[in-house]
Protein backbone atom coordinates (compact mmCIF):
# COMPACT_ATOMS: atom_id res chain seq x y z
CA UNK A 1 0.00 0.00 0.00
CA UNK A 2 1.17 3.19 -0.59
CA UNK A 3 2.19 6.06 1.81
CA UNK A 4 -0.30 8.09 0.88
CA UNK A 5 -3.01 5.85 1.20
CA UNK A 6 -1.36 4.63 4.51
CA UNK A 7 -1.84 8.44 5.54
CA UNK A 8 -5.38 8.76 4.36
CA UNK A 9 -6.22 5.75 6.07
CA UNK A 10 -5.02 7.11 9.46
CA UNK A 11 -6.21 10.54 8.87
CA UNK A 12 -9.83 9.39 8.73
CA UNK A 13 -9.23 7.35 11.75
CA UNK A 14 -7.91 10.18 14.10
CA UNK A 15 -10.56 12.28 13.27
CA UNK A 16 -12.85 9.75 13.38
CA UNK A 17 -11.30 8.84 17.20
CA UNK A 18 -11.25 12.44 18.01
CA UNK A 19 -14.86 12.97 17.15
CA UNK A 20 -16.33 10.24 19.01
CA UNK A 21 -14.31 11.43 21.94
CA UNK A 22 -15.31 14.70 21.50
CA UNK A 23 -18.93 14.00 21.56
CA UNK A 24 -18.30 11.94 24.81
CA UNK A 25 -16.58 14.56 26.08
CA UNK A 26 -17.97 14.63 29.59
CA UNK A 27 -16.45 11.12 30.43
CA UNK A 28 -12.89 11.77 31.64
CA UNK A 29 -11.47 9.15 29.98
CA UNK A 30 -12.55 11.00 26.78
CA UNK A 31 -10.41 14.39 27.99
CA UNK A 32 -7.41 12.59 28.62
CA UNK A 33 -6.98 11.07 25.14
CA UNK A 34 -7.56 13.84 23.11
CA UNK A 35 -6.59 16.59 25.81
CA UNK A 36 -3.48 17.60 23.55
CA UNK A 37 -5.44 17.56 20.42
CA UNK A 38 -7.87 19.67 20.32
CA UNK A 39 -8.31 22.91 21.30
CA UNK A 40 -11.66 24.49 22.87
CA UNK A 41 -13.58 27.75 22.73
CA UNK A 42 -10.97 29.22 21.03
CA UNK A 43 -11.74 33.05 20.50
CA UNK A 44 -11.58 34.91 16.89
CA UNK A 45 -12.35 38.02 15.91
CA UNK A 46 -14.31 37.64 12.60
CA UNK A 47 -13.16 40.45 9.80
CA UNK A 48 -15.16 40.53 6.46
CA UNK A 49 -17.82 38.05 8.36
CA UNK A 50 -15.32 35.35 8.44
CA UNK A 51 -12.32 34.06 10.17
CA UNK A 52 -9.97 32.02 7.97
CA UNK A 53 -8.52 28.31 8.49
CA UNK A 54 -5.21 26.55 7.82
CA UNK A 55 -1.72 29.21 7.35
CA UNK A 56 -1.66 31.05 4.54
CA UNK A 57 1.05 29.77 1.63
CA UNK A 58 3.47 32.31 0.21
CA UNK A 59 3.72 32.34 -3.78
CA UNK A 60 6.29 34.93 -3.82
CA UNK A 61 8.02 37.34 -1.77
CA UNK A 62 9.18 40.85 -4.07
CA UNK A 63 11.65 43.85 -2.62
CA UNK A 64 10.36 46.59 -3.40
CA UNK A 65 12.16 49.52 -1.83
CA UNK A 66 15.12 49.80 0.88
CA UNK A 67 14.03 46.71 3.31
CA UNK A 68 10.78 46.73 2.41
CA UNK A 69 9.58 43.15 1.03
CA UNK A 70 6.19 41.86 -0.44
CA UNK A 71 5.18 38.99 0.82
CA UNK A 72 2.28 37.30 -1.62
CA UNK A 73 0.01 34.33 -0.51
CA UNK A 74 -2.18 32.11 -2.51
CA UNK A 75 -5.34 33.81 -1.80
CA UNK A 76 -6.95 36.54 -0.27
CA UNK A 77 -5.56 37.42 3.82
CA UNK A 78 -8.52 39.01 5.36
CA UNK A 79 -6.24 40.64 7.67
CA UNK A 80 -8.15 43.68 9.10
CA UNK A 81 -5.42 46.78 9.46
CA UNK A 82 -8.11 48.88 10.75
CA UNK A 83 -6.47 48.19 13.94
CA UNK A 84 -2.59 48.78 13.24
CA UNK A 85 -0.48 46.23 12.35
CA UNK A 86 -0.93 42.17 12.25
CA UNK A 87 1.74 40.34 13.68
CA UNK A 88 2.56 36.95 11.33
CA UNK A 89 5.16 34.09 11.99
CA UNK A 90 7.06 32.59 8.53
CA UNK A 91 8.01 29.43 8.04
CA UNK A 92 9.28 26.91 5.38
CA UNK A 93 10.55 29.78 3.48
CA UNK A 94 13.43 28.21 1.06
CA UNK A 95 16.41 30.35 -0.60
CA UNK A 96 19.19 32.51 0.10
CA UNK A 97 19.23 34.54 3.08
CA UNK A 98 15.28 34.62 2.84
CA UNK A 99 15.54 31.59 5.26
CA UNK A 100 16.54 34.14 8.11
CA UNK A 101 12.38 34.85 7.99
CA UNK A 102 12.17 31.44 9.45
CA UNK A 103 10.70 31.35 12.68
CA UNK A 104 10.49 35.61 12.74
CA UNK A 105 7.33 37.89 14.00
CA UNK A 106 6.83 40.94 11.68
CA UNK A 107 4.03 43.42 12.39
CA UNK A 108 2.50 43.38 8.47
CA UNK A 109 1.15 46.19 6.77
CA UNK A 110 -1.05 46.75 4.34
CA UNK A 111 0.36 46.62 0.83
CA UNK A 112 -0.30 49.61 -1.94
CA UNK A 113 -0.65 46.72 -4.82
CA UNK A 114 -2.51 43.63 -4.54
CA UNK A 115 -3.93 44.41 -1.48
CA UNK A 116 -5.96 41.58 -0.65
CA UNK A 117 -3.55 38.93 -1.03
CA UNK A 118 -0.53 40.59 0.09
CA UNK A 119 1.32 42.09 2.76
CA UNK A 120 4.43 44.31 3.08
CA UNK A 121 7.03 43.55 6.24
CA UNK A 122 10.24 45.30 6.61
CA UNK A 123 13.72 43.09 7.66
CA UNK A 124 16.27 44.15 9.85
CA UNK A 125 19.16 43.65 6.92
CA UNK A 126 18.38 43.11 3.17
CA UNK A 127 17.56 39.66 2.10
CA UNK A 128 19.67 38.23 -0.42
CA UNK A 129 20.17 35.49 -2.82
CA UNK A 130 16.85 34.15 -4.57
CA UNK A 131 13.63 33.28 -2.94
CA UNK A 132 12.37 29.62 -4.26
CA UNK A 133 8.86 30.89 -5.19
CA UNK A 134 5.98 29.08 -3.63
CA UNK A 135 7.71 28.31 -0.25
CA UNK A 136 6.72 28.88 2.98
CA UNK A 137 3.72 29.75 5.24
CA UNK A 138 2.39 32.46 7.98
CA UNK A 139 0.83 31.82 10.68
CA UNK A 140 -0.69 34.00 13.75
CA UNK A 141 -3.11 34.56 16.18
CA UNK A 142 -5.33 36.29 14.21
CA UNK A 143 -6.94 33.22 12.35
CA UNK A 144 -7.22 29.42 12.61
CA UNK A 145 -3.78 28.63 11.58
CA UNK A 146 -3.15 25.42 13.61
CA UNK A 147 -6.31 24.23 12.39
CA UNK A 148 -7.23 20.53 11.61
CA UNK A 149 -10.88 19.45 11.87
CA UNK A 150 -13.31 21.33 12.79
CA UNK A 151 -15.56 20.43 15.93
CA UNK A 152 -18.08 23.06 16.97
CA UNK A 153 -18.30 27.15 16.74
CA UNK A 154 -20.21 29.81 18.49
CA UNK A 155 -21.23 32.46 17.87
CA UNK A 156 -20.47 35.82 19.92
CA UNK A 157 -23.26 38.70 18.80
CA UNK A 158 -24.38 42.24 19.88
CA UNK A 159 -28.30 42.57 19.19
CA UNK A 160 -29.81 46.25 19.55
CA UNK A 161 -33.28 45.78 21.18
CA UNK A 162 -34.49 48.61 19.53
CA UNK A 163 -36.09 50.53 22.73
CA UNK A 164 -37.56 53.31 22.78
CA UNK A 165 -35.86 56.01 25.02
CA UNK A 166 -38.60 58.18 26.24
CA UNK A 167 -36.23 59.83 29.01
CA UNK A 168 -33.18 59.10 31.26
CA UNK A 169 -32.95 60.37 34.99
CA UNK A 170 -29.68 60.79 36.46
CA UNK A 171 -31.03 62.00 40.07
CA UNK A 172 -29.86 58.81 42.58
CA UNK A 173 -28.01 56.68 39.79
CA UNK A 174 -29.23 56.31 36.73
CA UNK A 175 -33.26 55.39 35.78
CA UNK A 176 -33.84 55.03 32.54
CA UNK A 177 -37.85 55.12 30.85
CA UNK A 178 -38.33 53.01 28.07
CA UNK A 179 -41.12 51.63 25.30
CA UNK A 180 -42.22 48.37 24.97
CA UNK A 181 -38.83 45.80 26.17
CA UNK A 182 -37.82 42.55 26.72
CA UNK A 183 -35.22 43.63 29.21
CA UNK A 184 -35.37 41.45 32.13
CA UNK A 185 -33.71 42.11 35.86
CA UNK A 186 -30.20 41.35 36.42
CA UNK A 187 -29.74 41.62 32.91
CA UNK A 188 -26.11 42.62 31.50
CA UNK A 189 -26.23 44.77 28.56
CA UNK A 190 -24.58 47.32 26.87
CA UNK A 191 -25.75 50.97 26.53
CA UNK A 192 -23.98 53.40 24.30
CA UNK A 193 -25.29 57.00 21.84
CA UNK A 194 -27.10 58.54 24.83
CA UNK A 195 -26.96 62.59 23.72
CA UNK A 196 -25.51 65.02 26.46
CA UNK A 197 -24.80 62.32 29.29
CA UNK A 198 -21.29 61.34 30.47
CA UNK A 199 -20.58 57.47 32.04
CA UNK A 200 -23.67 56.01 30.37
CA UNK A 201 -21.60 53.69 27.87
CA UNK A 202 -20.67 50.11 27.51
CA UNK A 203 -21.72 46.77 30.02
CA UNK A 204 -24.09 47.60 33.37
CA UNK A 205 -26.25 45.57 35.12
CA UNK A 206 -30.13 46.09 34.43
CA UNK A 207 -32.59 46.18 37.61
CA UNK A 208 -36.02 46.18 36.36
CA UNK A 209 -37.93 48.86 38.50
CA UNK A 210 -41.21 48.25 36.47
CA UNK A 211 -42.36 47.10 32.75
CA UNK A 212 -40.74 50.24 31.33
CA UNK A 213 -38.14 51.29 33.36
CA UNK A 214 -34.82 50.21 34.63
CA UNK A 215 -31.90 51.18 36.81
CA UNK A 216 -28.60 50.42 36.11
CA UNK A 217 -25.94 49.70 38.30
CA UNK A 218 -22.00 48.57 38.25
CA UNK A 219 -21.90 45.31 40.18
CA UNK A 220 -23.56 41.87 39.97
CA UNK A 221 -25.42 42.35 43.27
CA UNK A 222 -27.14 45.36 42.00
CA UNK A 223 -25.80 47.81 45.12
CA UNK A 224 -23.45 50.42 43.41
CA UNK A 225 -25.66 52.47 40.62
CA UNK A 226 -24.17 53.81 38.28
CA UNK A 227 -23.32 58.02 38.11
CA UNK A 228 -24.17 59.77 35.12
CA UNK A 229 -23.39 63.20 34.41
CA UNK A 230 -25.18 65.97 31.80
CA UNK A 231 -28.43 66.19 30.04
CA UNK A 232 -30.13 63.47 28.41
CA UNK A 233 -30.74 64.85 25.29
CA UNK A 234 -31.52 62.57 22.50
CA UNK A 235 -30.59 59.30 20.98
CA UNK A 236 -29.43 56.06 22.59
CA UNK A 237 -28.68 52.07 21.98
CA UNK A 238 -29.03 49.14 24.53
CA UNK A 239 -27.50 46.06 22.82
CA UNK A 240 -27.58 42.57 24.39
CA UNK A 241 -24.85 39.94 23.85
CA UNK A 242 -26.19 36.90 22.53
CA UNK A 243 -23.96 33.74 22.52
CA UNK A 244 -24.90 30.39 20.84
CA UNK A 245 -23.67 27.45 19.39
CA UNK A 246 -24.14 26.92 15.69
CA UNK A 247 -25.53 24.91 13.14
CA UNK A 248 -24.42 24.05 10.02
CA UNK A 249 -26.03 25.62 7.32
CA UNK A 250 -26.16 23.26 4.60
CA UNK A 251 -25.97 23.74 0.87
CA UNK A 252 -29.60 22.19 0.22
CA UNK A 253 -30.93 23.98 3.12
CA UNK A 254 -30.28 27.57 1.97
CA UNK A 255 -33.42 28.23 0.29
CA UNK A 256 -35.06 27.08 3.88
CA UNK A 257 -37.37 29.97 5.53
CA UNK A 258 -35.43 28.74 8.84
CA UNK A 259 -32.45 31.45 7.89
CA UNK A 260 -30.18 31.95 11.23
CA UNK A 261 -31.20 34.22 13.85
CA UNK A 262 -28.70 35.39 16.77
CA UNK A 263 -30.78 32.85 19.09
CA UNK A 264 -30.22 30.07 16.16
CA UNK A 265 -26.71 30.97 14.35
CA UNK A 266 -25.71 29.62 11.51
CA UNK A 267 -22.22 28.15 9.78
CA UNK A 268 -20.59 27.55 6.84
CA UNK A 269 -16.58 26.28 6.22
CA UNK A 270 -15.16 26.10 2.99
CA UNK A 271 -12.42 27.84 0.76
CA UNK A 272 -10.06 27.81 3.86
CA UNK A 273 -12.61 30.39 5.46
CA UNK A 274 -15.29 29.87 8.21
CA UNK A 275 -18.44 32.32 8.51
CA UNK A 276 -20.98 32.13 11.14
CA UNK A 277 -24.27 33.96 10.36
CA UNK A 278 -26.91 35.85 13.00
CA UNK A 279 -29.11 36.28 10.25
CA UNK A 280 -29.46 35.94 6.81
CA UNK A 281 -26.19 36.23 4.95
CA UNK A 282 -25.48 38.52 7.98
CA UNK A 283 -27.70 41.14 6.36
CA UNK A 284 -29.79 42.36 9.43
CA UNK A 285 -28.02 45.86 10.61
CA UNK A 286 -29.54 45.95 14.39
CA UNK A 287 -27.06 42.94 14.68
CA UNK A 288 -23.25 42.83 15.03
CA UNK A 289 -21.05 39.70 15.06
CA UNK A 290 -18.10 39.90 17.65
CA UNK A 291 -16.63 36.43 18.41
CA UNK A 292 -16.75 33.30 17.03
CA UNK A 293 -15.55 30.74 19.33
CA UNK A 294 -14.20 27.81 18.03
CA UNK A 295 -13.40 24.04 18.99
CA UNK A 296 -11.18 22.38 16.29
CA UNK A 297 -8.78 19.33 16.17
CA UNK A 298 -4.67 21.02 15.76
CA UNK A 299 -2.33 20.25 13.36
CA UNK A 300 -0.73 18.45 16.10
CA UNK A 301 -3.12 15.40 15.43
CA UNK A 302 -1.49 14.69 12.11
CA UNK A 303 0.37 11.50 11.93
CA UNK A 304 3.34 11.37 9.31
CA UNK A 305 4.02 7.84 8.64
CA UNK A 306 7.46 8.92 7.30
CA UNK A 307 8.06 10.03 10.43
CA UNK A 308 10.45 7.40 12.53
CA UNK A 309 11.94 10.54 15.13
CA UNK A 310 8.62 11.57 17.26
CA UNK A 311 7.15 9.26 19.83
CA UNK A 312 3.31 9.51 19.22
CA UNK A 313 2.64 8.60 23.06
CA UNK A 314 3.74 12.37 23.80
CA UNK A 315 0.38 13.34 22.28
CA UNK A 316 -1.60 10.29 22.07
CA UNK A 317 -2.26 8.16 25.16
CA UNK A 318 -1.55 4.14 24.51
CA UNK A 319 -5.31 3.45 24.35
CA UNK A 320 -5.71 6.26 22.00
CA UNK A 321 -3.25 4.92 19.82
CA UNK A 322 -4.49 1.12 19.92
CA UNK A 323 -8.06 2.42 18.76
CA UNK A 324 -6.44 4.44 15.70
CA UNK A 325 -4.76 1.79 14.26
CA UNK A 326 -7.65 -0.48 15.21
CA UNK A 327 -10.35 2.14 13.47
CA UNK A 328 -7.84 2.36 10.29
CA UNK A 329 -7.32 -1.36 9.62
CA UNK A 330 -11.74 -1.20 10.18
CA UNK A 331 -11.56 1.45 7.26
CA UNK A 332 -9.02 -0.57 4.99
CA UNK A 333 -11.09 -3.54 4.61
CA UNK A 334 -14.47 -1.24 4.53
CA UNK A 335 -13.02 -0.06 1.26
CA UNK A 336 -11.16 -3.24 0.02
CA UNK A 337 -13.48 -6.20 -0.12
CA UNK A 338 -11.61 -8.29 -2.91
CA UNK A 339 -9.65 -10.84 -1.91
CA UNK A 340 -6.74 -9.50 -4.64
CA UNK A 341 -6.85 -6.50 -2.78
CA UNK A 342 -6.34 -7.99 0.57
CA UNK A 343 -3.27 -10.07 0.74
CA UNK A 344 -2.70 -11.28 4.35
CA UNK A 345 1.30 -11.98 4.80
CA UNK A 346 1.60 -14.82 7.18
CA UNK A 347 3.53 -13.85 10.71
CA UNK A 348 7.14 -14.91 10.94
CA UNK A 349 7.90 -15.97 14.80
CA UNK B 1 -39.47 25.79 30.96
CA UNK B 2 -37.28 28.09 28.64
CA UNK B 3 -37.21 27.36 25.05
CA UNK B 4 -34.11 26.12 24.69
CA UNK B 5 -35.23 23.60 27.63
CA UNK B 6 -38.21 22.65 24.85
CA UNK B 7 -36.22 21.80 22.48
CA UNK B 8 -33.67 19.71 24.14
CA UNK B 9 -36.49 17.84 25.41
CA UNK B 10 -38.09 17.72 22.32
CA UNK B 11 -34.63 15.98 21.20
CA UNK B 12 -34.47 13.55 23.84
CA UNK B 13 -38.13 12.55 22.93
CA UNK B 14 -36.77 11.58 19.20
CA UNK B 15 -34.21 9.79 20.94
CA UNK B 16 -35.91 7.87 23.18
CA UNK B 17 -38.65 6.84 21.02
CA UNK B 18 -35.97 5.78 17.81
CA UNK B 19 -38.36 8.03 15.44
CA UNK B 20 -36.63 8.43 12.09
CA UNK B 21 -35.41 12.29 11.37
CA UNK B 22 -33.39 13.79 8.96
CA UNK B 23 -31.46 16.44 9.64
CA UNK B 24 -33.69 19.13 8.40
CA UNK B 25 -35.75 18.33 11.19
CA UNK B 26 -33.18 18.40 13.76
CA UNK B 27 -32.79 22.44 13.21
CA UNK B 28 -33.56 23.67 16.58
CA UNK B 29 -35.47 26.65 15.32
CA UNK B 30 -37.52 24.52 13.22
CA UNK B 31 -37.82 22.21 16.76
CA UNK B 32 -39.59 24.97 18.22
CA UNK B 33 -41.97 26.14 15.26
CA UNK B 34 -43.12 22.67 14.83
CA UNK B 35 -43.81 22.47 19.00
CA UNK B 36 -45.39 25.70 18.94
CA UNK B 37 -47.69 24.41 16.20
CA UNK B 38 -48.79 21.71 17.65
CA UNK B 39 -49.07 23.13 20.84
CA UNK B 40 -51.73 25.11 18.99
CA UNK B 41 -53.61 22.41 17.99
CA UNK B 42 -53.61 20.76 21.22
CA UNK B 43 -54.62 24.02 23.04
CA UNK B 44 -57.62 24.77 20.17
CA UNK B 45 -59.10 21.47 20.47
CA UNK B 46 -59.46 22.60 24.19
CA UNK B 47 -60.89 25.57 23.58
CA UNK B 48 -63.11 24.21 21.23
CA UNK B 49 -64.08 21.30 23.51
CA UNK B 50 -64.71 23.92 26.12
CA UNK B 51 -62.08 23.33 28.20
CA UNK B 52 -60.29 26.25 30.53
CA UNK B 53 -56.45 26.76 29.91
CA UNK B 54 -54.41 27.51 33.04
CA UNK B 55 -53.06 30.87 33.26
CA UNK B 56 -49.21 29.35 32.79
CA UNK B 57 -50.42 29.28 29.22
CA UNK B 58 -50.69 32.82 29.07
CA UNK B 59 -48.29 35.07 28.47
CA UNK B 60 -49.02 38.98 29.87
CA UNK B 61 -47.15 41.59 27.61
CA UNK B 62 -47.11 45.23 28.58
CA UNK B 63 -47.19 47.07 24.50
CA UNK B 64 -47.12 50.50 23.85
CA UNK B 65 -49.19 51.69 20.76
CA UNK B 66 -47.63 51.58 17.08
CA UNK B 67 -46.30 53.96 14.61
CA UNK B 68 -49.18 52.90 12.70
CA UNK B 69 -52.33 55.04 11.22
CA UNK B 70 -51.77 57.33 13.90
CA UNK B 71 -53.61 60.78 14.00
CA UNK B 72 -57.16 59.17 14.20
CA UNK B 73 -59.60 58.73 16.90
CA UNK B 74 -58.23 54.88 16.76
CA UNK B 75 -54.95 53.74 18.18
CA UNK B 76 -53.49 50.70 16.99
CA UNK B 77 -51.09 48.01 19.33
CA UNK B 78 -48.95 45.04 17.48
CA UNK B 79 -49.61 41.78 18.75
CA UNK B 80 -48.66 38.27 17.87
CA UNK B 81 -50.83 35.74 16.92
CA UNK B 82 -53.12 34.04 19.67
CA UNK B 83 -54.61 31.02 20.01
CA UNK B 84 -58.10 30.64 18.75
CA UNK B 85 -57.22 34.45 18.26
CA UNK B 86 -58.53 35.37 21.66
CA UNK B 87 -56.89 38.17 23.56
CA UNK B 88 -58.69 37.33 26.91
CA UNK B 89 -57.46 40.94 28.67
CA UNK B 90 -56.85 44.12 27.18
CA UNK B 91 -56.42 47.08 29.21
CA UNK B 92 -54.78 50.29 29.83
CA UNK B 93 -51.71 49.82 32.17
CA UNK B 94 -53.36 52.41 34.84
CA UNK B 95 -55.16 49.40 36.37
CA UNK B 96 -58.65 50.63 35.72
CA UNK B 97 -59.58 50.94 32.45
CA UNK B 98 -62.23 48.63 30.99
CA UNK B 99 -62.53 46.98 27.82
CA UNK B 100 -64.82 45.23 25.41
CA UNK B 101 -63.64 42.99 22.89
CA UNK B 102 -65.02 42.94 20.08
CA UNK B 103 -64.98 39.89 17.35
CA UNK B 104 -66.50 40.91 13.95
CA UNK B 105 -65.84 45.04 12.59
CA UNK B 106 -69.54 45.34 12.52
CA UNK B 107 -69.67 44.58 16.28
CA UNK B 108 -66.62 46.88 16.55
CA UNK B 109 -69.14 49.43 14.41
CA UNK B 110 -72.27 48.85 16.07
CA UNK B 111 -71.00 49.17 19.75
CA UNK B 112 -69.30 52.15 18.84
CA UNK B 113 -72.45 54.13 17.55
CA UNK B 114 -74.43 52.86 20.44
CA UNK B 115 -72.16 55.23 22.02
CA UNK B 116 -70.83 53.43 25.16
CA UNK B 117 -68.23 55.66 26.31
CA UNK B 118 -66.78 54.14 29.66
CA UNK B 119 -65.79 51.14 27.54
CA UNK B 120 -63.22 51.25 25.42
CA UNK B 121 -64.07 49.10 22.31
CA UNK B 122 -61.27 46.83 20.63
CA UNK B 123 -61.03 44.90 17.41
CA UNK B 124 -58.29 42.27 16.02
CA UNK B 125 -57.68 43.63 12.90
CA UNK B 126 -55.07 41.80 10.98
CA UNK B 127 -51.31 42.40 13.43
CA UNK B 128 -53.23 44.65 14.75
CA UNK B 129 -55.65 45.15 17.97
CA UNK B 130 -57.21 48.51 16.81
CA UNK B 131 -58.34 50.74 20.12
CA UNK B 132 -61.33 53.35 20.49
CA UNK B 133 -59.79 55.40 22.01
CA UNK B 134 -56.52 57.21 20.97
CA UNK B 135 -56.26 58.39 24.48
CA UNK B 136 -54.61 54.51 25.56
CA UNK B 137 -51.19 54.91 24.73
CA UNK B 138 -50.18 51.46 26.30
CA UNK B 139 -52.00 48.52 27.04
CA UNK B 140 -51.80 45.00 28.90
CA UNK B 141 -52.29 42.14 27.04
CA UNK B 142 -52.56 38.32 28.12
CA UNK B 143 -53.35 36.06 25.52
CA UNK B 144 -51.74 32.50 24.71
CA UNK B 145 -49.43 33.07 21.73
CA UNK B 146 -49.20 30.46 19.06
CA UNK B 147 -45.36 31.54 18.95
CA UNK B 148 -43.94 33.36 22.13
CA UNK B 149 -41.03 34.42 20.20
CA UNK B 150 -43.13 36.83 17.88
CA UNK B 151 -44.27 38.64 21.36
CA UNK B 152 -41.79 42.17 21.74
CA UNK B 153 -41.64 41.79 25.11
CA UNK B 154 -40.67 37.65 25.24
CA UNK B 155 -36.79 36.73 26.39
CA UNK B 156 -35.64 33.91 24.39
CA UNK B 157 -32.82 33.85 27.46
CA UNK B 158 -34.17 34.44 30.40
CA UNK B 159 -38.58 33.56 30.22
CA UNK B 160 -39.89 30.57 31.28
CA UNK B 161 -42.00 29.36 27.72
CA UNK B 162 -45.67 29.66 28.31
CA UNK B 163 -47.22 26.54 28.62
CA UNK B 164 -48.29 24.20 31.48
CA UNK B 165 -45.87 21.75 32.17
CA UNK B 166 -48.67 18.85 31.93
CA UNK B 167 -48.93 19.55 28.32
CA UNK B 168 -45.52 18.92 27.12
CA UNK B 169 -45.59 15.23 26.48
CA UNK B 170 -48.75 15.22 24.68
CA UNK B 171 -47.79 18.29 22.62
CA UNK B 172 -44.87 15.88 21.39
CA UNK B 173 -46.71 13.07 20.72
CA UNK B 174 -48.59 15.85 18.30
CA UNK B 175 -45.37 16.62 17.11
CA UNK B 176 -44.08 13.35 16.13
CA UNK B 177 -46.96 11.72 15.29
CA UNK B 178 -46.50 11.41 11.65
CA UNK B 179 -42.91 10.73 11.87
CA UNK B 180 -42.27 6.78 11.79
CA UNK B 181 -39.83 4.57 14.58
CA UNK B 182 -36.32 4.21 12.88
CA UNK B 183 -37.19 -0.12 14.41
CA UNK B 184 -39.90 -1.58 12.97
CA UNK B 185 -41.55 -4.01 16.05
CA UNK B 186 -41.29 -7.83 15.18
CA UNK B 187 -44.18 -9.92 15.00
CA UNK B 188 -45.04 -12.08 18.24
CA UNK B 189 -45.81 -15.47 17.71
CA UNK B 190 -47.56 -16.63 20.73
CA UNK B 191 -48.99 -19.38 20.52
CA UNK B 192 -47.11 -22.42 20.90
CA UNK B 193 -48.96 -24.27 17.90
CA UNK B 194 -45.89 -24.78 15.48
CA UNK B 195 -47.05 -22.26 12.86
CA UNK B 196 -46.29 -18.58 12.99
CA UNK B 197 -49.36 -16.66 14.05
CA UNK B 198 -48.63 -13.84 11.57
CA UNK B 199 -48.51 -15.35 7.85
CA UNK B 200 -45.52 -15.10 6.13
CA UNK B 201 -45.24 -13.54 2.45
CA UNK B 202 -44.42 -17.25 1.29
CA UNK B 203 -47.35 -18.34 2.04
Amino acid sequence: MSAARKNYFLRMSVVKNLEQNYASISRQKSVDEISPLIKTYTPFAPYNEQVLLKPLHISNIVNTTGNTYQVFFDRPHNFNFGLGNVDITFSGVLGGTYTTLNNQVFGASDALTSVDTSVLITTAAPLSGTYTANSGQVVGDYWVSNYYHLLAVSLECLRNINATIVKVNIAGGCLITLGTNNIRNGEYLKFSGFGGLTGLSGYKYVKKVGERQIRLYNDVGLTTPVTVTGTYTSGGIIERTHNEYCEPLLSDQKISAYQATENFPLYESNENRLACYSSDVNTNPYITNTNYFVDYITVQAEIDITNDTTDLLQFYNQEMCRMIIEQAALLFFATNTSGEDVQLTEVIK
Amino acid sequence: MTCKQIIDAAIIYVERNNIATDETLLRRAQILDLFNASKAKVLGDFRIKGYELTGKNYLKSVIDKSTYEQGGKYNYFEVAPAIMNEYEYVGGTNGCSRFRENVTISQFQNTINQQVPSITQYYKEGDYLKVDNNGVGTILTNYVPVNPMKVPTFNFEYDEYPIDDALVNTIFDMMFATYQSKTSGTPKDTISDSQDTTKSIAK
